[in-house]
Protein backbone atom coordinates (compact mmCIF):
# COMPACT_ATOMS: atom_id res chain seq x y z
CA UNK A 1 0.00 0.00 0.00
CA UNK A 2 1.62 3.29 -0.92
CA UNK A 3 1.58 5.80 1.90
CA UNK A 4 1.89 9.84 1.25
CA UNK A 5 3.07 12.00 4.09
CA UNK A 6 2.16 15.82 2.81
CA UNK A 7 3.35 18.87 4.81
CA UNK A 8 3.06 16.90 8.40
CA UNK A 9 3.99 19.10 11.58
CA UNK A 10 3.69 18.04 14.77
CA UNK A 11 4.26 20.15 18.24
CA UNK A 12 3.76 18.58 21.56
CA UNK A 13 2.98 21.60 23.50
CA UNK A 14 5.25 24.53 22.22
CA UNK A 15 7.98 22.30 21.03
CA UNK A 16 7.85 22.18 17.12
CA UNK A 17 8.76 18.53 16.64
CA UNK A 18 8.53 17.97 13.11
CA UNK A 19 7.69 20.98 10.57
CA UNK A 20 6.74 20.35 7.52
CA UNK A 21 7.76 16.86 6.33
CA UNK A 22 6.54 15.12 3.44
CA UNK A 23 6.90 11.65 1.71
CA UNK A 24 5.75 9.53 -1.10
CA UNK A 25 6.65 5.42 -0.38
CA UNK A 26 5.64 3.43 -3.29
CA UNK A 27 3.63 0.38 -2.94
CA UNK A 28 6.74 -2.67 -2.14
CA UNK A 29 9.46 0.02 -1.81
CA UNK A 30 11.72 -0.09 1.35
CA UNK A 31 12.82 2.95 2.94
CA UNK A 32 14.37 3.93 5.22
CA UNK A 33 15.37 7.05 7.83
CA UNK A 34 18.20 8.32 9.28
CA UNK A 35 18.71 11.14 11.63
CA UNK A 36 20.22 12.02 14.66
CA UNK A 37 18.58 11.34 18.07
CA UNK A 38 15.75 13.24 19.10
CA UNK A 39 14.92 14.72 15.45
CA UNK A 40 11.34 12.58 15.78
CA UNK A 41 11.95 10.08 13.59
CA UNK A 42 9.89 8.34 16.50
CA UNK A 43 7.02 10.41 16.37
CA UNK A 44 6.50 10.46 12.25
CA UNK A 45 6.97 6.78 12.78
CA UNK A 46 3.63 6.85 15.02
CA UNK A 47 1.67 8.90 13.18
CA UNK A 48 2.08 6.99 10.23
CA UNK A 49 1.08 3.95 12.82
CA UNK A 50 -2.30 5.90 13.52
CA UNK A 51 -1.30 6.42 16.73
CA UNK A 52 -1.08 9.91 17.14
CA UNK A 53 -2.02 12.60 14.53
CA UNK A 54 -0.49 15.45 12.78
CA UNK A 55 -0.36 18.95 14.21
CA UNK A 56 -0.76 19.74 10.34
CA UNK A 57 -0.50 18.25 7.24
CA UNK A 58 -2.02 14.92 6.36
CA UNK A 59 -1.06 11.08 5.68
CA UNK A 60 -2.91 8.90 3.21
CA UNK A 61 -2.26 5.53 2.87
CA UNK A 62 -3.54 3.54 -0.22
CA UNK A 63 -5.25 7.22 -1.14
CA UNK A 64 -7.19 7.50 2.40
CA UNK A 65 -6.68 9.62 5.23
CA UNK A 66 -4.95 7.50 8.42
CA UNK A 67 -7.93 7.31 10.79
CA UNK A 68 -6.09 5.11 13.38
CA UNK A 69 -3.96 2.03 14.03
CA UNK A 70 -4.85 -1.28 11.83
CA UNK A 71 -4.08 -4.49 11.13
CA UNK A 72 -2.87 -3.51 7.76
CA UNK A 73 0.43 -2.12 9.21
CA UNK A 74 2.46 -3.38 11.75
CA UNK A 75 4.75 -2.13 13.85
CA UNK A 76 7.98 -3.21 15.60
CA UNK A 77 8.67 -1.00 18.47
CA UNK A 78 11.62 0.35 19.53
CA UNK A 79 11.11 -1.63 23.00
CA UNK A 80 9.75 -5.20 22.77
CA UNK A 81 6.97 -4.14 24.59
CA UNK A 82 5.85 -8.14 25.25
CA UNK A 83 3.38 -9.22 27.14
CA UNK A 84 4.97 -10.66 30.35
CA UNK A 85 1.96 -13.28 31.07
CA UNK A 86 2.26 -14.79 28.17
CA UNK A 87 5.16 -17.35 26.55
CA UNK A 88 7.23 -16.54 24.11
CA UNK A 89 4.92 -18.64 21.56
CA UNK A 90 1.78 -16.97 22.33
CA UNK A 91 3.49 -13.61 22.35
CA UNK A 92 4.18 -14.48 18.77
CA UNK A 93 0.41 -15.58 18.46
CA UNK A 94 -0.90 -12.17 19.75
CA UNK A 95 -1.60 -10.41 16.73
CA UNK A 96 -3.56 -13.37 15.11
CA UNK A 97 -5.14 -14.46 17.95
CA UNK A 98 -6.79 -10.98 17.69
CA UNK A 99 -7.73 -11.35 14.10
CA UNK A 100 -9.17 -15.12 14.96
CA UNK A 101 -9.05 -16.89 18.43
CA UNK A 102 -10.46 -20.20 16.48
CA UNK A 103 -8.08 -20.24 13.84
CA UNK A 104 -4.24 -19.23 14.78
CA UNK A 105 -2.22 -20.33 11.83
CA UNK A 106 0.44 -22.04 14.55
CA UNK A 107 2.65 -23.94 11.69
CA UNK A 108 3.31 -20.38 10.50
CA UNK A 109 3.73 -19.01 14.23
CA UNK A 110 6.64 -22.24 14.69
CA UNK A 111 8.61 -21.52 11.45
CA UNK A 112 8.86 -17.42 12.14
CA UNK A 113 9.82 -18.80 15.66
CA UNK A 114 12.54 -21.27 14.28
CA UNK A 115 13.79 -18.73 11.50
CA UNK A 116 14.30 -16.01 14.52
CA UNK A 117 16.34 -18.65 16.45
CA UNK A 118 13.90 -18.86 19.23
CA UNK A 119 13.46 -22.38 18.83
CA UNK A 120 13.31 -24.09 22.20
CA UNK A 121 12.57 -21.20 24.04
CA UNK A 122 9.16 -21.50 23.05
CA UNK A 123 7.44 -21.91 26.52
CA UNK A 124 9.72 -19.45 28.14
CA UNK A 125 8.22 -15.99 29.54
CA UNK A 126 9.95 -12.53 28.10
CA UNK A 127 11.27 -12.06 31.43
CA UNK A 128 13.80 -15.01 31.37
CA UNK A 129 15.02 -14.32 27.60
CA UNK A 130 17.63 -11.39 27.06
CA UNK A 131 17.04 -8.49 25.62
CA UNK A 132 17.76 -9.37 22.12
CA UNK A 133 15.77 -12.27 22.61
CA UNK A 134 12.45 -9.53 23.58
CA UNK A 135 13.50 -7.62 20.42
CA UNK A 136 13.72 -10.89 18.03
CA UNK A 137 9.94 -11.91 19.68
CA UNK A 138 8.85 -8.47 19.20
CA UNK A 139 10.43 -8.89 15.39
CA UNK A 140 8.73 -12.46 15.02
CA UNK A 141 5.37 -11.29 16.54
CA UNK A 142 4.87 -8.62 13.81
CA UNK A 143 6.07 -10.57 10.71
CA UNK A 144 3.72 -13.24 11.27
CA UNK A 145 0.97 -10.85 10.65
CA UNK A 146 2.85 -11.10 6.84
CA UNK A 147 1.34 -7.25 6.70
CA UNK A 148 1.27 -4.74 3.59
CA UNK A 149 2.77 -2.40 5.31
CA UNK A 150 5.78 -2.93 8.10
CA UNK A 151 6.95 -0.23 10.13
CA UNK A 152 10.02 -0.31 11.83
CA UNK A 153 11.49 1.72 14.71
CA UNK A 154 15.36 0.75 14.85
CA UNK A 155 14.47 -3.08 15.69
CA UNK A 156 18.31 -4.01 15.30
CA UNK A 157 19.54 -1.54 17.81
CA UNK A 158 20.02 -3.87 20.55
CA UNK A 159 21.04 -6.85 18.70
CA UNK A 160 24.71 -8.12 18.24
CA UNK A 161 26.71 -8.07 15.09
CA UNK A 162 26.05 -11.39 13.72
CA UNK A 163 22.66 -11.48 14.90
CA UNK A 164 21.74 -8.28 13.36
CA UNK A 165 23.20 -9.10 10.14
CA UNK A 166 20.85 -12.79 9.97
CA UNK A 167 18.05 -10.87 10.75
CA UNK A 168 18.51 -8.47 8.14
CA UNK A 169 19.46 -10.98 5.71
CA UNK A 170 16.14 -12.48 6.62
CA UNK A 171 13.92 -9.48 6.34
CA UNK A 172 15.14 -8.96 3.14
CA UNK A 173 13.68 -12.61 1.74
CA UNK A 174 10.62 -11.56 3.86
CA UNK A 175 9.88 -8.62 1.98
CA UNK A 176 11.03 -9.62 -1.33
CA UNK A 177 8.39 -13.02 -1.08
CA UNK A 178 5.62 -10.67 0.81
CA UNK A 179 6.51 -7.22 -0.90
CA UNK A 180 5.20 -5.01 1.77
CA UNK A 181 5.72 -1.28 2.02
CA UNK A 182 8.39 -0.81 4.34
CA UNK A 183 9.32 2.45 6.88
CA UNK A 184 12.80 1.79 8.43
CA UNK A 185 14.19 3.68 11.12
CA UNK A 186 17.70 3.40 11.71
CA UNK A 187 20.64 5.18 13.31
CA UNK A 188 23.08 2.84 10.89
CA UNK A 189 23.91 4.44 8.01
CA UNK A 190 25.05 0.87 6.27
CA UNK A 191 21.97 -0.65 7.52
CA UNK A 192 20.13 2.28 5.81
CA UNK A 193 21.61 1.74 2.57
CA UNK A 194 21.96 -2.05 2.69
CA UNK A 195 17.86 -2.78 2.82
CA UNK A 196 16.75 0.18 1.51
CA UNK A 197 15.47 1.35 -1.69
CA UNK A 198 15.49 5.18 -0.73
CA UNK A 199 17.44 6.39 2.25
CA UNK A 200 15.68 9.10 3.71
CA UNK A 201 17.88 11.83 6.22
CA UNK A 202 16.45 13.77 8.77
CA UNK A 203 17.76 16.90 10.10
CA UNK A 204 16.90 18.30 13.71
CA UNK A 205 14.97 21.05 15.71
CA UNK A 206 12.31 20.99 13.96
CA UNK A 207 12.95 17.83 12.21
CA UNK A 208 12.47 17.44 9.03
CA UNK A 209 13.88 15.68 5.83
CA UNK A 210 17.25 17.25 4.63
CA UNK A 211 18.30 14.33 2.04
CA UNK A 212 16.01 11.95 0.29
CA UNK A 213 18.33 9.69 -2.05
CA UNK A 214 17.37 6.18 -4.13
CA UNK A 215 19.81 3.86 -3.41
CA UNK A 216 21.62 2.55 -6.71
CA UNK A 217 22.44 -1.22 -6.07
CA UNK A 218 20.51 -3.88 -7.61
CA UNK A 219 18.67 -6.76 -5.92
CA UNK A 220 18.78 -9.24 -3.97
CA UNK A 221 21.32 -7.57 -1.92
CA UNK A 222 24.67 -8.30 -1.10
CA UNK A 223 26.78 -6.99 2.02
CA UNK A 224 29.94 -7.12 -0.19
CA UNK A 225 28.29 -4.51 -2.09
CA UNK A 226 28.90 -1.95 0.72
CA UNK A 227 32.84 -1.62 -1.02
CA UNK A 228 30.89 -0.84 -4.32
CA UNK A 229 31.64 3.13 -5.13
CA UNK A 230 27.61 3.94 -5.16
CA UNK A 231 27.39 2.53 -1.59
CA UNK A 232 30.09 4.82 -0.16
CA UNK A 233 29.34 7.77 -1.86
CA UNK A 234 26.01 7.62 -0.75
CA UNK A 235 27.78 6.56 2.70
CA UNK A 236 29.52 9.88 2.27
CA UNK A 237 26.42 11.79 1.79
CA UNK A 238 24.54 10.57 5.03
CA UNK A 239 27.71 10.94 6.92
CA UNK A 240 28.32 14.57 5.87
CA UNK A 241 24.58 15.59 6.83
CA UNK A 242 24.74 13.26 10.28
CA UNK A 243 28.33 14.91 11.15
CA UNK A 244 26.36 18.33 10.69
CA UNK B 1 7.90 -4.76 46.12
CA UNK B 2 6.79 -8.60 47.05
CA UNK B 3 10.28 -9.76 45.93
CA UNK B 4 12.62 -7.84 48.28
CA UNK B 5 9.89 -8.59 51.67
CA UNK B 6 8.81 -11.98 50.62
CA UNK B 7 11.91 -14.73 52.07
CA UNK B 8 12.94 -16.55 49.26
CA UNK B 9 12.07 -19.81 47.72
CA UNK B 10 14.88 -22.41 48.57
CA UNK B 11 15.60 -22.92 45.18
CA UNK B 12 16.55 -19.22 44.57
CA UNK B 13 18.45 -18.77 47.91
CA UNK B 14 20.49 -22.36 47.13
CA UNK B 15 21.74 -20.31 44.02
CA UNK B 16 22.29 -17.21 45.35
CA UNK B 17 25.54 -15.53 45.71
CA UNK B 18 27.82 -16.33 48.76
CA UNK B 19 26.82 -13.01 50.46
CA UNK B 20 23.65 -12.96 49.97
CA UNK B 21 23.45 -16.21 51.14
CA UNK B 22 25.63 -15.67 54.45
CA UNK B 23 23.64 -12.25 55.00
CA UNK B 24 19.99 -14.23 54.89
CA UNK B 25 20.97 -16.73 57.22
CA UNK B 26 21.98 -13.82 59.26
CA UNK B 27 19.24 -11.86 59.16
CA UNK B 28 16.91 -15.41 59.99
CA UNK B 29 19.12 -15.74 63.07
CA UNK B 30 18.66 -11.66 64.02
CA UNK B 31 14.58 -12.31 64.20
CA UNK B 32 15.08 -15.39 66.06
CA UNK B 33 17.36 -13.96 68.51
CA UNK B 34 15.68 -10.74 68.76
CA UNK B 35 12.44 -12.72 69.85
CA UNK B 36 14.59 -15.02 72.24
CA UNK B 37 15.95 -11.35 73.61
CA UNK B 38 12.80 -10.17 74.30
CA UNK B 39 10.85 -12.96 75.91
CA UNK B 40 13.56 -13.46 78.34
CA UNK B 41 13.93 -9.47 79.39
CA UNK B 42 9.81 -10.03 79.29
CA UNK B 43 10.33 -13.21 82.10
CA UNK B 44 13.30 -10.59 83.75
CA UNK B 45 11.08 -7.57 84.24
CA UNK B 46 8.61 -10.24 85.82
CA UNK B 47 10.81 -11.66 88.14
CA UNK B 48 11.73 -8.32 89.29
CA UNK B 49 8.27 -7.82 89.88
CA UNK B 50 8.58 -4.28 88.43
CA UNK B 51 5.02 -4.65 87.74
CA UNK B 52 1.95 -6.02 89.31
CA UNK B 53 1.55 -9.66 88.09
CA UNK B 54 -1.77 -9.06 87.24
CA UNK B 55 -1.27 -6.38 84.96
CA UNK B 56 1.89 -8.30 83.46
CA UNK B 57 1.84 -12.30 83.64
CA UNK B 58 5.29 -13.59 82.66
CA UNK B 59 6.18 -15.27 79.70
CA UNK B 60 5.35 -18.57 81.61
CA UNK B 61 2.06 -17.77 82.50
CA UNK B 62 1.23 -16.44 79.44
CA UNK B 63 1.97 -20.59 77.97
CA UNK B 64 -0.22 -21.70 81.25
CA UNK B 65 -2.92 -19.96 79.49
CA UNK B 66 -2.60 -20.65 76.06
CA UNK B 67 -2.10 -24.15 77.38
CA UNK B 68 -5.32 -23.84 79.30
CA UNK B 69 -6.71 -22.39 76.36
CA UNK B 70 -6.26 -25.20 74.05
CA UNK B 71 -7.18 -27.98 76.78
CA UNK B 72 -10.49 -26.26 78.28
CA UNK B 73 -10.96 -23.64 75.79
CA UNK B 74 -12.54 -20.08 77.56
CA UNK B 75 -16.03 -18.56 78.13
CA UNK B 76 -18.11 -21.84 77.12
CA UNK B 77 -16.28 -22.23 73.45
CA UNK B 78 -12.68 -23.34 72.85
CA UNK B 79 -9.94 -21.58 70.89
CA UNK B 80 -11.02 -23.50 67.78
CA UNK B 81 -14.10 -22.30 67.93
CA UNK B 82 -13.10 -18.62 68.44
CA UNK B 83 -10.57 -18.91 65.65
CA UNK B 84 -12.81 -20.86 63.29
CA UNK B 85 -15.75 -18.14 63.55
CA UNK B 86 -13.43 -15.41 63.04
CA UNK B 87 -11.90 -17.04 60.33
CA UNK B 88 -14.57 -17.87 58.35
CA UNK B 89 -16.05 -14.29 58.70
CA UNK B 90 -13.08 -13.10 57.29
CA UNK B 91 -13.16 -15.13 54.52
CA UNK B 92 -16.69 -14.06 53.87
CA UNK B 93 -16.10 -10.29 54.18
CA UNK B 94 -12.58 -10.52 51.86
CA UNK B 95 -14.01 -12.64 49.55
CA UNK B 96 -16.97 -10.49 48.88
CA UNK B 97 -14.46 -7.26 48.82
CA UNK B 98 -13.16 -8.59 46.09
CA UNK B 99 -15.58 -9.97 44.11
CA UNK B 100 -17.62 -6.54 44.38
CA UNK B 101 -14.75 -4.15 44.45
CA UNK B 102 -12.45 -5.76 41.40
CA UNK B 103 -15.40 -5.07 39.04
CA UNK B 104 -16.65 -1.89 40.39
CA UNK B 105 -13.19 -0.70 39.91
CA UNK B 106 -12.71 -1.77 36.36
CA UNK B 107 -15.95 -0.32 35.85
CA UNK B 108 -14.94 3.19 37.17
CA UNK B 109 -11.75 2.86 35.84
CA UNK B 110 -13.36 2.59 32.33
CA UNK B 111 -16.68 4.71 32.29
CA UNK B 112 -16.21 7.80 33.25
CA UNK B 113 -19.66 8.41 34.51
CA UNK B 114 -19.25 5.47 36.78
CA UNK B 115 -16.23 6.46 38.71
CA UNK B 116 -17.93 10.07 38.94
CA UNK B 117 -20.62 9.08 40.62
CA UNK B 118 -19.27 6.23 42.45
CA UNK B 119 -16.27 8.10 44.03
CA UNK B 120 -17.73 10.88 45.90
CA UNK B 121 -18.99 8.12 48.62
CA UNK B 122 -15.44 6.31 48.35
CA UNK B 123 -14.13 9.67 49.16
CA UNK B 124 -16.39 10.25 51.86
CA UNK B 125 -16.16 6.84 53.24
CA UNK B 126 -12.22 6.34 53.20
CA UNK B 127 -11.30 8.70 56.32
CA UNK B 128 -13.86 7.70 58.39
CA UNK B 129 -12.04 5.22 60.39
CA UNK B 130 -14.31 1.67 60.50
CA UNK B 131 -14.90 1.56 64.21
CA UNK B 132 -17.03 4.48 63.71
CA UNK B 133 -19.66 2.71 61.76
CA UNK B 134 -19.84 0.11 64.90
CA UNK B 135 -22.61 1.71 66.48
CA UNK B 136 -24.39 2.18 63.51
CA UNK B 137 -24.49 -1.37 62.14
CA UNK B 138 -25.32 -2.69 65.74
CA UNK B 139 -28.30 -0.88 65.62
CA UNK B 140 -29.41 -1.76 62.30
CA UNK B 141 -28.35 -5.38 61.98
CA UNK B 142 -27.65 -6.35 65.85
CA UNK B 143 -24.59 -8.22 67.14
CA UNK B 144 -24.99 -11.50 63.82
CA UNK B 145 -23.07 -12.07 61.53
CA UNK B 146 -24.23 -9.45 59.19
CA UNK B 147 -22.70 -6.55 60.95
CA UNK B 148 -19.20 -7.83 61.18
CA UNK B 149 -19.83 -8.61 57.40
CA UNK B 150 -20.34 -5.48 56.21
CA UNK B 151 -18.01 -3.61 58.12
CA UNK B 152 -15.26 -5.97 56.62
CA UNK B 153 -17.20 -4.93 53.31
CA UNK B 154 -17.07 -0.78 54.18
CA UNK B 155 -13.44 -1.04 54.98
CA UNK B 156 -12.21 -3.19 52.40
CA UNK B 157 -14.22 -2.36 49.31
CA UNK B 158 -12.49 1.04 49.20
CA UNK B 159 -8.55 -0.33 49.55
CA UNK B 160 -9.60 -3.06 46.49
CA UNK B 161 -11.54 -0.71 44.36
CA UNK B 162 -8.61 2.24 44.02
CA UNK B 163 -5.64 -0.60 43.90
CA UNK B 164 -7.80 -1.77 41.10
CA UNK B 165 -8.36 1.55 39.43
CA UNK B 166 -4.65 2.11 39.45
CA UNK B 167 -3.92 -1.23 38.73
CA UNK B 168 -5.90 -0.27 34.98
CA UNK B 169 -4.72 3.79 34.90
CA UNK B 170 -1.18 1.97 35.19
CA UNK B 171 -1.19 0.16 31.96
CA UNK B 172 2.61 0.86 30.44
CA UNK B 173 1.26 2.65 26.88
CA UNK B 174 3.72 0.84 24.70
CA UNK B 175 1.29 -2.68 25.62
CA UNK B 176 -1.94 -0.66 24.30
CA UNK B 177 -0.37 0.37 21.36
CA UNK B 178 1.07 -2.98 20.55
CA UNK B 179 -2.39 -4.27 21.09
CA UNK B 180 -3.98 -1.25 18.60
CA UNK B 181 -1.55 -2.00 16.06
CA UNK B 182 -1.85 -5.55 15.99
CA UNK B 183 -5.85 -5.06 15.39
CA UNK B 184 -6.81 -5.67 18.52
CA UNK B 185 -10.75 -4.27 19.16
CA UNK B 186 -10.93 -2.32 22.18
CA UNK B 187 -12.71 -4.94 24.36
CA UNK B 188 -9.68 -7.09 23.28
CA UNK B 189 -7.32 -4.98 24.94
CA UNK B 190 -9.35 -4.63 27.93
CA UNK B 191 -9.12 -8.67 28.48
CA UNK B 192 -6.12 -9.65 27.20
CA UNK B 193 -3.65 -6.58 28.11
CA UNK B 194 -5.56 -4.32 30.62
CA UNK B 195 -6.62 -6.79 33.01
CA UNK B 196 -3.65 -8.97 32.91
CA UNK B 197 -1.63 -5.81 33.51
CA UNK B 198 -3.52 -4.70 36.36
CA UNK B 199 -3.23 -8.14 38.23
CA UNK B 200 -0.41 -7.12 40.22
CA UNK B 201 -1.64 -3.89 41.58
CA UNK B 202 -4.78 -5.75 42.67
CA UNK B 203 -3.11 -8.00 44.82
CA UNK B 204 -0.97 -5.62 46.82
CA UNK B 205 -4.78 -4.13 47.53
CA UNK B 206 -5.80 -7.35 48.66
CA UNK B 207 -3.08 -7.83 50.65
CA UNK B 208 -3.03 -4.37 51.82
CA UNK B 209 -6.84 -5.54 52.35
CA UNK B 210 -6.87 -8.29 54.23
CA UNK B 211 -5.19 -6.58 56.78
CA UNK B 212 -7.25 -3.80 56.74
CA UNK B 213 -10.36 -6.84 57.21
CA UNK B 214 -8.91 -7.84 59.98
CA UNK B 215 -8.12 -5.15 61.82
CA UNK B 216 -12.10 -3.92 61.16
CA UNK B 217 -13.33 -7.57 62.00
CA UNK B 218 -11.44 -7.69 65.60
CA UNK B 219 -12.58 -4.28 65.80
CA UNK B 220 -16.48 -5.38 65.48
CA UNK B 221 -15.86 -8.39 67.62
CA UNK B 222 -14.44 -6.85 70.58
CA UNK B 223 -17.17 -4.44 70.59
CA UNK B 224 -20.03 -6.52 69.53
CA UNK B 225 -20.04 -10.11 69.68
CA UNK B 226 -20.26 -13.31 71.44
CA UNK B 227 -17.67 -15.54 69.64
CA UNK B 228 -14.57 -15.23 67.73
CA UNK B 229 -11.10 -13.84 68.99
CA UNK B 230 -11.91 -10.29 69.14
CA UNK B 231 -14.17 -11.07 71.46
CA UNK B 232 -12.26 -13.35 73.93
CA UNK B 233 -9.79 -10.86 74.33
CA UNK B 234 -12.41 -8.25 75.54
CA UNK B 235 -14.18 -10.99 77.48
CA UNK B 236 -10.84 -12.01 79.21
CA UNK B 237 -10.08 -7.98 79.62
CA UNK B 238 -13.11 -7.76 81.58
CA UNK B 239 -12.37 -10.53 84.37
CA UNK B 240 -8.53 -8.90 84.83
CA UNK B 241 -7.79 -12.25 82.83
CA UNK B 242 -4.38 -10.46 81.20
CA UNK B 243 -2.71 -13.91 80.43
CA UNK B 244 -5.45 -14.66 78.13
CA UNK B 245 -5.52 -11.25 76.77
CA UNK B 246 -1.90 -11.36 75.38
CA UNK B 247 -2.61 -15.00 73.86
CA UNK B 248 -5.01 -13.38 72.00
CA UNK B 249 -2.87 -10.93 70.69
CA UNK B 250 -0.81 -13.31 69.56
CA UNK B 251 -3.15 -15.19 67.95
CA UNK B 252 -4.54 -12.38 66.42
CA UNK B 253 -1.19 -11.51 65.14
CA UNK B 254 -0.09 -14.85 63.99
CA UNK B 255 -3.56 -15.30 61.92
CA UNK B 256 -3.11 -11.64 60.36
CA UNK B 257 0.19 -12.51 59.04
CA UNK B 258 -0.78 -15.63 57.72
CA UNK B 259 -3.15 -14.84 56.35
CA UNK B 260 -0.80 -12.54 54.12
CA UNK B 261 1.43 -15.01 53.30
CA UNK B 262 -1.34 -16.74 51.88
CA UNK B 263 -2.36 -13.96 49.55
CA UNK B 264 1.25 -13.91 48.54
CA UNK B 265 1.56 -17.42 47.82
CA UNK B 266 -1.10 -17.10 45.03
CA UNK B 267 -0.04 -14.28 43.86
CA UNK B 268 3.07 -16.02 42.87
CA UNK B 269 1.16 -18.04 41.34
CA UNK B 270 -1.34 -15.58 39.76
CA UNK B 271 1.31 -13.18 38.48
CA UNK B 272 4.77 -14.70 38.59
CA UNK B 273 6.07 -11.95 36.51
CA UNK B 274 5.69 -9.54 39.22
CA UNK B 275 9.07 -7.16 39.76
CA UNK B 276 10.24 -8.53 36.10
CA UNK B 277 7.86 -5.18 34.31
N1 LIG C 1 4.73 12.48 24.03
C1 LIG C 1 5.64 13.47 23.95
N2 LIG C 1 5.49 14.60 24.66
C2 LIG C 1 6.40 15.60 24.59
N3 LIG C 1 7.50 15.55 23.84
C3 LIG C 1 7.71 14.46 23.09
C4 LIG C 1 6.81 13.35 23.11
N4 LIG C 1 7.27 12.39 22.28
C5 LIG C 1 8.40 12.88 21.77
N5 LIG C 1 8.67 14.12 22.25
C6 LIG C 1 9.83 14.95 21.88
O1 LIG C 1 9.94 14.94 20.49
C7 LIG C 1 11.29 14.87 20.10
C8 LIG C 1 11.48 13.72 19.12
O2 LIG C 1 11.21 12.49 19.77
P1 LIG C 1 11.30 11.11 19.00
O3 LIG C 1 11.02 10.04 19.98
O4 LIG C 1 10.44 11.17 17.80
O5 LIG C 1 12.84 11.09 18.58
P2 LIG C 1 13.66 9.98 17.74
O6 LIG C 1 14.11 10.64 16.50
O7 LIG C 1 12.85 8.75 17.60
O8 LIG C 1 14.91 9.73 18.68
P3 LIG C 1 15.70 8.36 18.98
O9 LIG C 1 16.59 8.12 17.83
O10 LIG C 1 16.49 8.69 20.22
O11 LIG C 1 14.69 7.28 19.20
C9 LIG C 1 12.12 14.74 21.36
O12 LIG C 1 12.67 15.99 21.63
C10 LIG C 1 11.12 14.36 22.43
O13 LIG C 1 11.48 14.95 23.64
MG1 LIG D 1 12.95 6.86 18.40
Amino acid sequence: MPIRIEHVGRDFGPLRVLDDVSLAIEDGTFVTVLGASGCGKTTLLNMVAGLSAPSRGRILLDGKPIAGPGPDRVVVFQQPGLYPWLTLRDNVAFGLRMRSARHIEWPRVDEVIAVMGLRGFESHRPYELSGGMQQRVALARALVMQPRVLLMDEPFAALDAQTRHNMQRFLLELWEKIQATVLFITHDIDEAILLGDRVVVMGARPGRIVLEQSVPLSRPRQWEMSLEPAFIDLKRQALHILAG
Amino acid sequence: MAETESAPPPAVAASGSLASRGWRITSRYATVSVLIAAVIVWQVVCDFHLFPPIALPSPVSVLNALILLLAHGYGGHSLFDDIWISSLRIAIGFVGAVVIGVPVGLLMARIDIIFRTIDPFLQFIRPVPPLAYIPLLVVWFGIGELPKIVLILIGTIPVIIIGTISGVKGTPPLRLSVARTLGASESQIFRHVILPSSLPEIFTAMRIGIGVAWTCLVAAELIAADQGLGWLVQYAGQALQVAIVIVGIIVIGVLGYAMELLIRVFERRVVPWRGHG
